[in-house]
């Protein structure tokens, strides 16, 4: 176990932003602290960064208590959101700055920013100033500026939150190749859960100043355990009822099976989740008419908005693969749906 | 038709205040230098004879090389007073921060002359500077060098002019963003080290800004000199002002005046040249 928060909390004032949160991070870790805005996970990336203190409890790194060190002289390093390069230097001398003044001997480091700034792509711009550079070049800059520092844990603070969607995708691409080639752990805070679900090896999603949930992006997406998760992650379709047998639930649209293990207790209100793409055109014990309402063409897929017959204010979200002239779905058509009981879960308030 | 001839006409109303009482006082002014003066009546032929007297002049020269001296000393006493002050209000926060800056500039609001005799009186024989160095022990007795020499005039225009350098200052120190300093610490640079490589260099327009500012306005000052100079506090601002309160030898003095004004002038450009090589 490499980082560890211990039921680490934060108050300003009587707002508490965190309410007592443990993480672990191993070793090489790619860790995702996902959620929206005010959902506490930027104070938790200050508080490993040392930017603020803990209200309670504390960060061990490698079993030493970090909790009081100050910011300077924690082995990890942040990549911040507007990226925070240096005006006044040029590329080298901001990807400098970090082993100019830990003091480390100029002809190793000289070596070492020559290696980080060929890693990163950016050996042509060494005398650039910053503000001629292109917001991906400044993303590099600032993510060479971190690496050239060789510390235990890399924190990135929505660094493509300011890049349009072509460049954050590949974006997310480089920063995910560049942690396998230099084997270190990030800590990436994002409130987008593609990004989220692309990159991470795990992923903690927060709300309220609280983990709602933890696991692979596989595990959040199919097996979401909270209603906030199955919605946070794409889209969703949440059909409310009760749990009236262990694999049962009663909703608006008739009594529905589910094929996967949960702890709750039949009797009690639940959510039922099925992926739209985990909805089918087809006839089964239980399947579900519905209405097209929309069609909306996606190229390797077809999105279908529908309304249920059987409760028309109950919309249903499904996604249709490779549509071919022949069987282009209408809007107005009436259809039916099915699902494997094995893709659908329940999920409590 | 109407509508754009009213348009012509309110911009040319417009541009003429600052042309009027800007350009053509500066401009009757050089044409002035270029006259000469005889028995106190203005001669209208032109000659450069004013400069000629003027460079060929040890005590016109002297004491004008001795006034920019002297400028430089204030300018560079304000920024050492100046720069740790700005530094101060910077690093407070919230409604305190709005507080110190408010005193710090409210110098701006009181009349010059209270000030200059408020100045006076503390660096008096009585004054508060002498009664604390007496108390502190350093003087023996009761001592005259504070007052009505060049080093009087130094400390006064320093303290006087302090508010116009640490507004610039502040504002620089206001505009670097947070993170720079976030990022400096984060890459393990101390206190000492994120000042002297980030906050310094970021500053230094501003810094460089306040400083043209005192020494602009210490160029042009002539009452200071002559409130707490005494004899040997003598500025090329108070020789301009006897050439025409005393000597009544206007274009003489205009020519001097023209000189004070290149000088400015080239401060200027010099202190903007400074500020454009910085990259912020």
């Amino acid at each position: 176990m490499a980082l560890e928060l211990r039921n680490i909390t934060k108050r300003y004032g009587a707002v508490q932003v965190l309410h007592p949160t443990s993480i672990n991070v191993t070793n090489g870790e790619f860790l995702t602290l996902l959620g929206p805005s005010g959902s506490g996970k930027t104070t938790v990336l200050r508080l490993i960064g040392g930017f603020t203190d803990p209200s309670d409890g504390s960060i061990f790194f490698d079993g030493i208590n970090m909790t009081r060190l100050p910011a300077n002289r924690r082995p990890f390093n942040t990549v911040f959101q507007d990226y925070a390069l240096f005006p006044h230097m040029t590329v080298a001398q901001n990807v400098s700055y970090g082993p100019l003044v830990q003091r480390r001997p100029p002809g190793a480091a000289g070596k070492l920013i020559d290696e980080t700034l060929e890693i990163v792509g950016l050996s042509g711009l060494r005398a650039r100033y910053p503000s001629q550079l292109s917001g991906g070049q400044k993303q590099r800059v600032a993510l060479a500026r971190a690496i050239v520092c060789e510390p235990k844990v890399i924190l990135l603070d929505e660094p493509l939150a300011a890049l349009d969607a072509n460049l954050r995708r590949q974006m997310q691409l480089f920063l995910k190749q560049i942690q396998r080639r230099i084997r270190t752990t990030f800590v990436f805070v994002t409130h987008d859960q593609d990004e989220a679900i692309t990159m991470s090896d795990r992923i903690v999603v927060m709300n309220h100043g609280r983990i709602e949930q933890q696991g692979s992006p596989r595990d959040l997406y199919y097996r979401p355990r909270t209603r906030f998760v199955a919605n946070f992650f794409g889209d969703n379709n949440l059909l409310e009822g009760v749990l009236v047998e262990a694999q049962v639930v009663e909703t608006a649209l008739g009594r529905l099976p589910i094929s996967s293990s949960h702890n709750t207790p039949t009797g009690r209100k639940v959510f039922l989740s099925i992926r739209p793409e985990s909805l089918k055109l087809g006839q089964g014990p239980f399947s579900v008419t519905a209405e097209i309402e929309e069609v909306m063409f996606g190229g390797a897929s077809t999105r279908l908005l529908l309304h249920a017959e059987a409760a028309p204010d109950i919309k249903l979200d499904m996604r249709l693969p490779g549509e071919t002239r022949e069987n282009a779905p209408k809007i107005g058509e009436r259809v039916s749906l099915i699902y494997d009981p094995l893709d659908a879960v329940i999920v409590e308030e | 038709m109407q509508t754009r001839f009213l348009r012509i006409a309110l911009f040319l109303a417009a541009a003429a205040v600052p042309l009027v009482l800007i350009l053509v006082p500066i401009g009757s002014f050089l044409l002035l230098s270029l006259f000469r003066a005889e028995k106190h009546q203005i001669i209208h032929d032109f000659t450069l004879i004013n400069y000629v007297n003027f460079l060929g002049s040890w005590t016109y020269l002297g004491t004008f090389l001795g006034t920019l001296l002297l400028c430089l000393e204030v300018m560079a006493l304000s920024l050492i007073l100046g720069y740790p002050i700005a530094w101060f209000i910077w690093r407070q926060r919230g409604s305190r921060q709005y507080l110190l800056l408010l005193l710090a500039v409210v110098p701006l609001f009181m009349s010059y002359i209270v000030k200059l005799y408020t100045l006076r009186s503390m660096l008096g024989l009585n004054g508060l500077i002498n009664q604390i160095l007496l108390g502190i022990g350093i003087f023996q007795s009761p001592s005259r060098v504070l007052l009505f020499n060049q080093r009087a005039v130094l400390m006064t225009m320093a303290v006087i002019y302090l508010p116009f350098v640490i507004l610039p200052i502040f504002l620089a120190l206001e505009r670097i963003p947070r993170s720079l300093l976030h990022a400096s610490t984060d890459l393990g640079a101390g206190a000492w080290d994120t000042f002297r490589r980030v906050v310094l260099p970021l500053s230094l327009p501003g810094t460089i800004a306040g400083g043209l500012f005192a020494f602009v306005l210490a160029l042009g000052d002539f009452i200071t000199p002559q409130m707490v100079g005494g004899t040997t506090g003598f500025t090329i601002g108070r020789v301009i002002f006897s050439q025409f309160g005393l000597a009544y030898d206007w274009p003489f003095g205009a020519a001097m005046a023209s000189i004070l004004l290149a000088t400015a002038l080239a401060g200027i450009v010099a202190a903007g040249y400074a500020i454009t090589r910085q990259r912020v």
